[in-house]
Formats: structure tokens, sequence, C-alpha cells
């Protein structure tokens, strides 16, 4: 589903996408998001900043509401404030416009990759009182289903699967993201906030997700089960 | 509020001095003047009565029927006593009747004093004058009373005194002197009651003047010292403040015409952030307007530039052109939009603690390509620790991004040589190629905007002419700066520094700027 206020590039979006094997709706306008998304459960939402009617950061929200969809922000601002809006609001990634069209399609088709195919040898991790289940794509602590969208659960496994490891804020973007040579680190810091606040006990405490100073991320005491 | 720094303190401190000085010589004039009136007219009235006592004492011994030794020495006795029994009252002389040219200290047969008072009160010079003279003489003296005739001085009293002496004949008994001892002790009194009072009223004038100054220069300072407040909070920002004006003196044009500043500064300062807030806008509207189609462009471009192999080689270059030169378009853009961004002041560092060897690493690795393009290697020499340091690691990666394409462009294919060194207080880095140099002044003209090392040479591909200019201000944001210095066909240096600690002024030098 393709969300942008400008027809041509509306156009020309699905004129790629088409020709990637892709099938696209269009929405220009905000406020009918939520009817066409409902209408026709999408894989994935590129979605504009700046719409008429509701604006891209308001939309996400209701997605987001809804659905763990991965969503994809266009923006022709690079600046830090929206961007991280953006991402609060519940986007996995943001593009800033103008973008080349293999940028586009490689962040595409990162988010549209299952990642559970790569990890064969465990089905199941467990730490601190959270269990990820690999095969079912959940996230529980106890009994209940801890709500994580694709992006947070690849973000998480990646640190959960290597439990000793210290990851740079670079590998998390090449690993999870897709990126090359971006050094885009708030991408990185606020989905990792994000998971903090949905599995840590104490976010501002986390014992899940651990900062290294000056390094990155690693993850708390995993313990892997068969 | 200091002393010294106050006005009203300055006003009070200059009013003392004055007013003292003032005071203290109009009334010690005054003193002076009362007490030369004083003792005068105390002269006057002595004289006088001196006078006809003199008379008085001259007539009785005239009028006496002095027959014998013993008749004189009676008259004499009684005469002593007379004026002796008036005793008590101040104002009433003593009085010692001496026989003309008795030397002695000791009182001779017939000579006589009231109250035990030594010989010695009237001194030789005084006698002499006396003598020489058939009119009264007066001097300043001490009236000396001691205990006894007989026993010698075991007591003494001095007192002040204004003393007066006549001569008179006594028949058949020669020449005498009679002198009159007015103690001064009264106009003394007087006097000194008159300096104390003076004294007194002039403490007290001085400090009446000092209150009344006080009370003028508080009408004066309380609006100067409003004015200064408001005028302080004008500086800092706030414009709400205003004077008030009361009246049409001299303090009420001051209130007016404070108030006028003040309002011309708010209006056009809020011109200037109306101006501001229009240019951000500006800045953020011309961004999105120009991104969408720029961002269908490139797609449409991209998608043609793919199928190139199909079309014939006119249309097939063509495409390639398009391709290459949106591409330019866009970082023409992308940089217009960032200068633009430092202009308007909007721009902000994002600081993360990062490892400025590993990450000029990554940039050296990412241009490593475009390097080789040009025929060029990088040679990297830096510390082997990590040097860890808290900067905004994607400004710092556009600065050596820049510095280094610029090498790359203007290196002429040599090796382009990268160093890190660290100091102390702040972090240097240098990129020095070895290609067509910079000619002498223009070492700081490189950093202007559009300018390009040579207007008639042949454009490198793809520069903006921005790249350096952004870099600077890039590096003025940590803190730092870029300096560079360049000989013709030796090559340029181009050292980037940056303190350690952003707030802090840079003085180290940890590059000589020279080739």
């Amino acid at each position: 589903m393709v969300v942008d206020d400008d027809q041509d590039l509306a156009e020309m979006l699905a004129i790629v996408l088409t020709g990637e094997g892709m099938e696209v709706d269009l929405v220009s306008r905000g406020d009918q998001v939520m009817e066409v998304f409902r209408n026709s459960q999408p894989d994935l939402v590129l979605l504009d900043l700046m719409l008429p009617g509701l604006n891209g950061i308001e939309a996400c929200k209701l997605i987001r509401a809804e659905s763990m969809v991965p969503i994809v922000m266009l923006t022709a601002k690079g600046e830090t404030l929206d961007v991280v809006k953006g991402l609060e609001a519940g986007a996995d990634d943001y593009i800033v416009k103008p973008f080349q069209t293999n940028e586009l399609l490689a962040r595409i088709k990162a988010r549209l990759r299952r990642t559970t195919t790569l990890v064969a040898a465990s089905s199941k991790l467990e730490f601190g009182g959270v269990s990820i289940d690999l095969v079912a794509h959940e996230v529980r602590r106890g009994d209940n289903v801890i709500a994580l969208t694709r992006l947070e659960f690849d973000l998480l496994l990646a640190l959960a699967r290597e439990p000793g490891r210290v990851f740079t804020r670079e590998a998390l973007l090449a690993e999870v993201w897709g990126y090359r040579h971006s050094s885009d680190t708030r991408l990185v810091n606020v989905h990792i906030q994000r998971i903090r606040s949905k599995i840590e006990r104490d976010p501002n405490q986390p014992e899940l997700v651990l900062t290294v100073r000056g390094v990155g991320y690693r993850a708390g005491n995993f313990t892997e089960q068969k | 509020m200091r002393f010294t720094n106050s006005l009203s303190f300055r006003v009070l401190g200059t009013t003392l001095l004055l007013s003292t000085i003032l005071v203290s010589t109009l009334a010690s004039v005054l003193n002076q003047r009362l007490g030369d009136g004083i003792r005068e007219s105390k002269i006057e009235s002595a004289l006088n009565e001196s006078q006809s006592k003199l008379f008085q004492t001259e007539n009785r011994f005239a009028l006496a029927e002095i027959t014998s030794v013993a008749d004189f020495r009676d008259a004499i006795d009684r005469t002593i006593t007379e004026f002796a029994d008036t005793k008590g009252n101040e104002r009433n002389p003593e009085i010692e009747i001496l026989q003309a040219n008795s030397k002695s200290t000791n009182f001779y047969l017939y000579e006589r004093a009231t109250n035990q008072i030594s010989k010695s009160s009237i001194p030789i010079d005084l006698r002499k004058k006396v003598l020489a003279s058939k009119e009264l003489q007066y001097q300043y003296g001490e009236i000396i009373y001691t205990s006894s005739y007989s026993t010698p001085v075991s007591f003494e009293k001095r007192v002040p005194a204004l003393l007066v002496g006549g001569q008179f004949n006594i028949e058949n008994f020669g020449k005498f002197e009679m002198y009159f001892l007015y103690s001064s002790a009264p106009e003394d009194a007087t006097i000194s009651l008159i300096s104390r009072t003076l004294f007194i009223g002039a403490i007290a004038l001085v400090l009446v003047l000092l209150f009344i100054v006080w009370v003028a220069t508080r009408q004066v300072i309380t609006p100067i010292k409003g004015a200064a407040e408001i005028a302080e909070k004008l500086s800092a920002g706030d414009f709400a403040e205003r004077m008030q004006v009361e009246g049409a003196d001299e303090i009420a044009r001051l209130a007016l015409s404070f108030n006028e500043m003040a309002n011309t500064l708010q209006i056009q300062i809020s011109r200037l952030e109306n101006l501001s807030r229009v240019q951000q806008r500006f800045v953020s509207d011309v961004s999105h307007e120009l991104r969408t189609p720029l961002t269908t462009l490139k797609m449409a471009s991209d998608l043609i530039y793919r199928q190139r192999d199909n079309f014939d080689s006119t249309i097939s270059r063509s495409a390639e052109l398009l391709t290459a030169q949106l591409e330019r378009f866009e970082n023409l853009l992308t940089e217009l939009l960032e200068v633009s961004r430092f202009d308007a002041g909007v721009v902000s560092l994002e600081p993360e603690v990062v490892d400025i060897v590993s990450l000029v690493e990554k940039t050296l690795e990412a241009l490593n390509p475009i390097a080789h393009g040009h025929g060029s290697t990088f040679h990297y020499a830096h510390p082997s620790e990590p040097v860890m340091t808290v900067v905004d690691p994607r400004r710092m990666d556009r600065i050596f991004r820049n510095l280094l394409s610029n090498a790359i462009a203007y290196g002429a294919g040599n090796p382009i040589q990268v160093e890190i060194r660290t100091g102390e207080k702040s972090i240097a880095i240098a990129v020095r190629d070895f290609g067509i140099g910079l000619r002498p002044g223009e070492e700081l003209r490189v950093f202007d905007r559009f300018w390009r090392a040579d207007p008639s040479r042949e454009r490198i591909r793809g520069g903006t002419g921005l790249g350096l200019s952004i870099a600077q201000e890039d590096a003025h944001l940590h803190g730092g700066i870029i300096e560079a210095v360049g000989v013709i066909g030796k090559g340029s240096l181009f050292v980037v520094t940056i303190p350690r600690d952003r707030s802090e002024e840079l003085t180290e030098k940890l590059f000589a700027l020279n080739l």
C-alpha cells in the first residue's frame, strides 16, 4: 500500500513496485488510509509524512493500533524531530526523498523478509522471564503475549541469538534493516527504546537489552532452550 | 551594590566633603569673632571698673586722716578687706596693692592682696609698664593662689585671668601700684559653650544637608535605577516592561524616550524573528516541494537507465547523463538546504561517544572506490588505541567525506595521506594531497561558497562548490576549525581540529601548517 498525496510520485512508485512483482494500492489522503488498509490488508505500508486530511504520523499511529504490519515512512525532511516522531508513532523505517529506486527496494525487501527461516537450530529462546517463539513468531512474558512489530521482533532476535556479542548500531542496521553504508543510529536508538518499553519490567533500568556505552547494544542474560 | 558604583553614594560623599568644609570654616570664623568680641567687652568693662576702683582707693587715702603708720596700715587693710568682702562672685576681681619698686617675691610691709594670692601673679614686665605710665595697663596672665604667706609653696592654684594695673600716690608714703585680677573663667565658659554649640550645630547642619541631598538624589535616581533595571530586562529579551511616565520633567522625557526605544527594539526584533521564521518555513517548503518531484524524476530516470541497453547509443548516453545530472542536482539541493539551515541557525548537534579512528576508517572505506577511480590511494596513520570523543558522527563523517572528496578531486591521482593526532585538549585530523595545491591567499577562500580553485579550469564532475564551506560550518558547530595550506604543484593540507570539550577554546597546534 502506497500513501502519498503526490499523484505522479505515487504512480511512479506503483510502476516500479509492480515491476518487482508486487500488488499496489494507492491512497492519496490521510483520512482514507484506514479504510483502504482494512479492505486490502497490505503486507507493507509506504507512508508519506505530509498528507492532506490526516498527517502521516497520525495515520501511522492508527495503523499501528490495529496491526503489526511493517511501515516505512517516506519523508521529505531529514530533520531529526520529524524522523523521531515518525519512528515513535510506530514506523519501522524511513527513507528520505529523493531516494534511489534500489535503496527503496532494498528497504522494502528487508521489511518483507521472514527472519524465522534463518534460524533452524533453536525454536525457542528464553531469558529473564521472556520467551521468544521463533515458529509462532511470538514473544511472551509468562502467559501474556507481547505484541511486537516484525521489525522489533527481528531486532530482539538478532540480539538474542548471540547473547555474548555486542552489536554496534551499524551492525544492527545492516542485519535488521538491510542498510549497507549508513550510520543513522537514531533508527536503532528509537527501536531499542520501543522494545524496552514493551518487554522490560522497568524500561529505565533495562535488564534484557543492555546499552554498551560508546559501542552499541547487547542482550542481557539469555538462556537457550530446544 | 558597591559604594563606588552608586551614583547616590557618590553624590552623598561629595556633599559630605563640601558641606563639612563650608560649615566648619563658617563655624570657626564665627567662633573666633564671638570669642574676640567677648574678650574685648571684658577688657573694656574691666578697665572701666578698675579705673573707678583705683580712683576710689586713691580718694579714700586722700580723704582719710592718716596721721600715723598704723592709720595708714589700717587704711590699706580696710581697702583690701572691703574689696575682698565681695568674694564669691567670679566677676569681681582679686586685688593686689604693691609698693612701687618692691622687687621681692614676698609682700613688703605695706603690700596687700585679697585671698592669699601670690605676689608673683603680677609679671615683672606688667609692673614696669604700670610704673612707666599714668594710664591703666593690662595683659593676660594668671591668678596664683598659694596656701599661706609664711610657709613655702605647698599648694598652688592657677586661674587664667585678665590683669589690670594702675599706679597711685599716697602722700608721705610714696607711689603704690594697684592690680585688679579678673578671672577669665566666666568668659572661657561662655566661649566654650558657644564653641560647643557651634560644633554641634555644624554637625547637625551637615547631617541635614546630607538628608536633603539624599532625598533629592532619590528623586532623580529612582527613575534612573528603574530605567537601568528595565534596560537589563530588555537585553535579557523581556520586552514587556516599560517605564512609568509621570509629569513633564526631564525624568519623564527620559522615560518617554526610553519607552520609545524599547518599542522600536521590540518591533525590530519581532520583525527579524518573523523574517527568520519565514525563512525557515520557506526552506522547509522548498525542501518538500522540490524533493517530491525530484524523487519521481529519479525513479523514472532509474527505470530508463536500467533499460538503456535496449536503446540506441545516443538515447542510452542521454539516460546516463540524465541520471548523473539528477544526482548532481540532488546533491546541490541537499547542500543548499544544509547551508540555508546553517544560515537560519536551526542546526543542532546530535552528539554521541564515538571512536574517531574507526569513524575516519569507515569514511575512507566508503570513498575508496572513488579514490581508485581517480588513481589515488589512501594512507592512513592513526593512534593504535581508539580515540573516544563526543561528536555528532553524521557531521564528522560529512567533514571527512568533504575533505577527502576534495583531496581526490584535486589530488591529481597521487596518494592521499590521512593522519590523526591527539592532544590533551583536542584531536586533529589532517588530509594531505599531492595534487595541484593552492595559490597564496587561497587558504581562506577555499571555504567560500561556490569558490573553485581555478575558475578557468575544467569543473570537477559532481562537485557542488559547497562541500568545504559546509565542512567548516560543521567543524565550527563542534567548537573546532578547519585550516588549509597549499603550494601550487605540491598539493595541499587540510587540518580539522576539534576540542575534546566543546566549550573550551582551541589552544593546541597538533599539525604545523606548512608544506
